[in-house]
């Protein structure tokens, strides 16, 4: 049976477009003309399907748009190369720290990890609350201290100035970099590069400002400034119980962040021996694990993504079906004058048409009502998730898409109840 | 098309026509024994009681439905449209299929119903402009023949108001000027003025005849006295028990509806 109606179907649709071109353009149009003006002829009811369309297309919408924010939160937490970094930090914990994160520890571990698993290495020595001030202006910021590739992780663009030269941080020379809101504290939107600050009471030549990081870690470095290792440890930071060669905390970049595992085994190995620590007693050293949080976000995005598309599946199900549902009892409503149409010689083809097109405009504008609910929710859902609902061109363009083939699919079952109206219904029932 | 082109020769031919009720085809229900022709510029009044199979011979001459045998001609050549290409003179046997009902209803029928038959939603300019639509009239023809006709029933003014604006009179003359404006080398009424005022009967006859002086083929089926007399129709068949007989009324000339 299935197979007969299809053979009947298109049957019709080669006998329609065996006509000439000249008629299948001409019919083509005036039954694309019909369609506005039958929409138009019941506006609420065509209203009511494009809203009930439209929900479903701004949850999928929506869901998309919400998980795309979240991947790109992910990507800004990613931290770029510190997310493939192997980070050793002092452990606090443990019986004696003070030796293990001397300046000259990274330049064995590099050699031992090898050339061809390391990208950088930087040594920073970190202070907070340090007092800077310039002229009247006073501020109370974090001072980094760096030795190596500070360049991997404050890796934002200079707005005044000029960066660190190797030359530069192998130093003890009076300089420093200003993040971007230290300098607007300071500066106020003055020029700052070029001018003497005071950090911890000693004088500091600012070589540059930096703009706003847009990730996690370089935004880190936005109320701070960088200084030289020496410099910093010897004149920017009061007096703590790191000794003079003593870092904070040392990063090494690697190649590849799967070599982590790897290199954090070759690390406490080369680092244990050295300091003299067996197996048996606590390191005194920790290894930070950069990559963590994207993990713990990702398999959150995972799990949110596949709830977010259930429910959007849900519910685009249940927006399609009630448009068909919709779109069944208008056709149900209408077939009088589905029938008057057909007197007049609308042909099987000629009402197919007709509806599709009414189906493919409602569905549009149900995409476009959807898309425009999605935009206007998001507003809503921005402060309350923490981080913004991403629309980017091909979301929109395929939620329109979506409303446009959903309306095509829900409009099909009454397009053919519609085409297969007797003309003899309009008079005599 | 032209009025003046049209010949006074047969539109339709009947010839041994029946039509079957339901599953079980045993007996015909409508039964045309004598071959009978019906030229332009003619009007057939339908007479006969209620169910005694008017509408159902209606239906089958407006390509509404398929006889259940017999044989019904089409002179095809006849009233060609604007812009249609002047075929060579030939009959069609209908029915074919619903795709060709639906050609010959586009191109040749117009009718006229006793409730109108109008689209509720659309307004009084689209419903009249409804069947020049499918029957490919040019676009700059559509209007003026619209106006035209809406004139021609009083109702020019009304061009963009919707139905439901409309008193149940003036419904019934849009129907009319729809089927006024579709110039169609067939007019098929059925009962067209039933439950009409006097004034109303009136235009509507004066519109059939002037339909007929056109050059269209008129067929109507009516109980209306008014219709059924010999200064008004040209042929009247009398439909009894399901088997027609056609009575020509010599009075009502062609040249008579002509005057």
């Amino acid at each position: 049976m299935l197979k007969g109606l299809i053979e009947t179907f298109f049957e019709r649709v080669r006998a329609y477009i065996r006509q000439t071109p000249h008629k299948l353009k001409h019919r083509l149009g005036e039954n694309l003309a019909l369609a506005p003006v039958a929409i138009l002829a019941r506006p609420v009811r065509a209203g009511l399907m494009i809203v009930s369309l439209g929900a479903g297309v701004c949850v999928v919408s929506l869901s998309s748009a919400i998980i795309s924010g979240f991947s790109s939160e992910i990507e800004r937490l990613s931290f770029g190369a510190y997310a493939r970094s192997l980070v050793i930090t002092p452990n606090y914990l443990a019986a004696d720290q003070s030796r293990v994160s001397r300046l000259t520890d990274i330049n064995q571990l590099v050699e031992a990890l090898g050339p061809e698993r390391v990208d950088g290495a930087a040594s920073w020595r970190i202070a907070r609350q340090v007092p800077v001030a310039y002229q009247a202006e006073r501020a109370d910021l974090f001072v980094y201290g760096v030795l190596g590739d500070y360049q991997f992780e404050a890796d934002m663009d200079i707005t005044q100035g000029r960066r660190f030269e190797p030359s530069d941080v192998d130093s003890s020379r009076r300089i420093c970099l200003l993040g971007a809101q230290a300098a607007q504290r300071l500066f106020d939107g003055r020029p700052a590069a070029g001018r003497t600050i005071r950090v911890n009471g000693a004088s500091c030549h600012v070589q540059g400002v930096f703009a706003e990081g847009d990730t996690v870690i370089s935004s880190r470095f936005s109320n701070a400034i960088i200084a030289p290792f020496h410099s910093a440890a010897r004149y920017f930071m009061p007096t703590d119980f790191l000794a003079p060669n003593e870092a904070s905390r040392q990063t090494i970049i690697l190649k590849d962040a799967e070599l982590i595992y790897e290199a954090r085994l070759i690390a406490d190995r080369t680092l244990r021996r050295r300091h003299g620590v067996p197996q048996s007693q606590p390191p005194p050293f920790l290894f930070a694990d950069p990559g963590a949080p994207t993990s713990a976000m990702e398999q959150q995005r995972d799990l949110i993504s596949k709830l977010l598309y259930s429910i959007a599946a849900v519910a685009m199900l249940a927006a399609i079906l009630a448009f068909a549902g919709a779109s069944w009892t208008l056709t149900e409503l209408r077939r009088r004058s589905i029938a008057v149409q057909a007197i007049h010689g609308a042909s099987y083809m000629d009402i197919l048409i007709q509806f599709t097109a009414e189906s493919l405009m409602l569905g549009t504008l149900g995409g476009l009502f959807g898309v425009g609910l999605a935009l206007g929710l998001a507003q809503f859902t921005t402060p309350l998730l923490g981080w913004y609902a991403e629309f980017d061109p091909v979301l929109l363009g395929g939620s329109i898409l979506l409303g446009v083939i959903s309306g095509a699919i829900a409009g099909s079952a009454s397009a053919q109840r519609a085409a297969k109206t007797l003309p003899g219904m309009a008079v005599y029932g | 098309m032209s009025s003046a082109a049209i010949a006074p020769q047969w539109i339709i031919q009947l010839e041994n026509l029946f039509h079957f009720y339901g599953k079980q085809r045993t007996s015909p229900s409508v039964h045309f024994l004598a071959k009978q022709e019906f030229r332009a510029k003619e009007i057939t009044v339908l007479v006969g009681e209620s169910g005694s199979g008017k509408s159902t011979l209606l239906k089958m001459l407006g390509g509404l439905d398929c006889p259940g045998g017999g044989s019904l001609r089409v002179h095809w050549d006849i009233c060609n449209e604007p812009g249609e290409k002047s075929a060579k003179a030939f009959s069609r046997l209908l029915p074919h299929t619903h795709q060709d009902l639906a050609h010959y209803r586009r191109h040749r029928v117009a009718f006229l119903f006793q409730d109108g038959g109008l689209i509720e939603e659309f307004s009084v300019l689209q419903n009249v402009l409804l069947p020049l639509r499918y029957a490919e009239i040019p676009r700059k023809l559509r209007r003026s023949r619209c106006e035209q006709a809406l004139e021609r029933v009083g109702l020019k003014d009304k061009i963009d108001k919707r139905l439901d604006q409309l008193s149940g009179g003036e419904r019934h003359r849009v129907a009319m000027a729809r089927t006024i404006a579709r110039e169609a080398a067939i007019v098929i009424c059925d009962e067209p003025t039933a439950a009409l005022d006097r004034d109303n009967a009136i235009l509507v006859r004066e519109i059939l005849r002037n339909e007929a002086k056109r050059g269209a083929c008129v067929f109507i089926a009516t109980h209306d006295e008014r219709l059924i007399n010999s200064d008004f129709a040209h042929n009247i068949i009398d439909i009894d028990d399901g088997v027609a007989s056609l009575r020509v009324c010599p009075s009502a000339s062609v040249d008579a509806n002509s005057c």
